[in-house]
């Protein structure tokens, strides 16, 4: 199966929406429809092994036919991209300043930042280097305000690295001014380019597949404060152009719930609804009942996908 | 994302750590332009030896107090340019570099 647009999808929403729920149900109506799915979650807070009942890891563990999930291990992932570095280090430097590397090495692991990197660096190497082995992924998020970074640091991180490659190149076409002056022809090696260039053009397909491939569901209740947020979200995802696709209203009071707190509940539900579709102006939303009782395991799962089976058109 | 490119946002830092880093250096090479036009040869290899230190100056942002919002994009680095660095806070008078965790 060929990747089309939209085989790349991100939940998002308030903390407690039931983000991983849908994305959960999402990747299984995927994987059920013959594509090899790929589940991600990159909530520190994890819960999707939880709600799977299979204990998951920073590899994919397969989950079912042809459905794979991973919980994105930041704390490891930045550990294995700081030792990788150190055994570089130590191949490469003097004895001198050995001892210096290492201490600039242990101070940037435990930088602020290092840890949302190291997820962005992970989604690179799940949505870029590995992009053949998925037909459909499902990004699974912590809440909002971690989302929209995630989806718009590519971006940024490209146009730092892209300066520092231009900035690099400018000297290297002085040194090579230099040479040619004194007769020397030969194409001066700099690995630090190498290196650079790699970077930018990883960073720049991650980038490209955010924007080219990628839907952003955003999934919401019908309660004040959670609509205020999705709302700005819609906003804040249109002005970084990447997509919206429908929105999921969850925890939705079904009509045959009885008496006077339920009925209670339900009228106060219909004003937020007809408030948050007025202010959508038309974008496509899906209302999700609220159940009797928790999500858990594929059986409870079922009830769920047949309301999310109208994401997959987007 | 507003937050993001806002007054005191990632992307507002972003320009203004490029051009901090950018203006600091800017001095040393104006004056290192002018001995250029005399002596070219040896010109050329001070602006070469200043790009290069604009390029350090950036990749060590965090020693100077800014955040660098690439750090871990360009870690990787570090093994190639600290000998780098060694030479440039040697050449510029400095035996110990004041952050003791880029130098020595």
């Amino acid at each position: 199966v060929l990747l089309t647009a939209a085989a790349l999808r991100f939940v998002g929403g308030k903390g407690g929406v039931g983000k991983t729920t849908t994305a959960t149900a999402l990747a299984a109506e995927f994987a059920a429809t013959g594509h090899r799915t790929l589940l991600v979650s990159t909530d520190p807070a994890h819960s999707t092994g939880d709600l799977l009942g299979v204990p998951l890891g920073g590899d994919a563990t397969e989950v079912g036919p042809s459905w794979w999930a991973v919980e994105v291990d930041a704390e490891r992932a930045a550990d294995e991209h700081v030792e990788r570095i150190r055994e570089d280090a130590h191949r490469l430097v003097s004895h001198e300043v050995r001892a210096t590397v290492d201490r600039h090495l242990d101070l940037a692991r435990r930088a602020s930042g290092t840890l949302e990197s190291a997820v962005i660096d992970r989604l690179a190497t799940l949505l870029v280097d590995e992009v053949d082995r998925y037909d459909r992924v499902v990004v699974d998020t912590a809440p909002t305000g971690h989302t929209l970074r995630l989806l718009a640091m590519p971006e940024l991180l490209r146009g730092w690295v892209g300066g520092l490659v231009r900035q690099r190149e400018k000297a290297r076409g002085l040194d090579r001014a230099m040479r040619n002056l004194v007769g020397d022809d030969a194409p001066p090696e700099d690995p630090v380019l190498d290196r650079l260039r790699l970077r930018a053009e990883r960073l720049s397909a991650l980038r490209a597949r955010l924007h080219d491939d990628a839907v952003v569901h955003l999934v919401t209740v019908p309660e004040r404060l959670a609509i205020e947020e999705t709302l700005r979200a819609v906003d804040e995802l249109r002005a970084e152009k990447l997509t919206v696709g429908t929105l999921v209203v969850n925890q939705v009071i079904p009509d045959d719930a009885e008496g006077a707190f339920s009925a209670a509940r339900r009228e106060q539900q219909a004003i937020h609804l007809a408030d948050l579709e007025r202010r959508l102006r038309g974008r496509a939303t899906v209302r999700v009942p609220l159940l009797p009782h928790d999500v858990r395991g594929p059986d409870d799962l079922t009830a769920i996908r047949r309301h999310v089976r109208t994401l997959l058109e987007r | 994302v507003s937050a993001d490119r806002g007054p005191g946002g990632i992307g507002h830092r972003l320009g203004a750590a490029w051009r901090a880093a950018r203006t600091g250096f800017r001095a040393v090479a104006d004056y290192h332009d002018a001995v250029t036009l005399a002596r070219w040869r040896g010109g050329l290899r001070r602006a070469h030896r200043d790009e290069e230190d604009r390029f350090l100056a950036v990749l060590l942002l965090a020693a100077y107090g800014v955040d660098d919002p690439a750090a871990f994009e360009t870690l990787e680095l570090t093994p190639r340019l600290i000998e780098d660095f060694h030479r440039w806070h040697q050449r510029e008078g400095l035996d110990r570099f004041p952050d003791a965790g880029v130098c020595c």
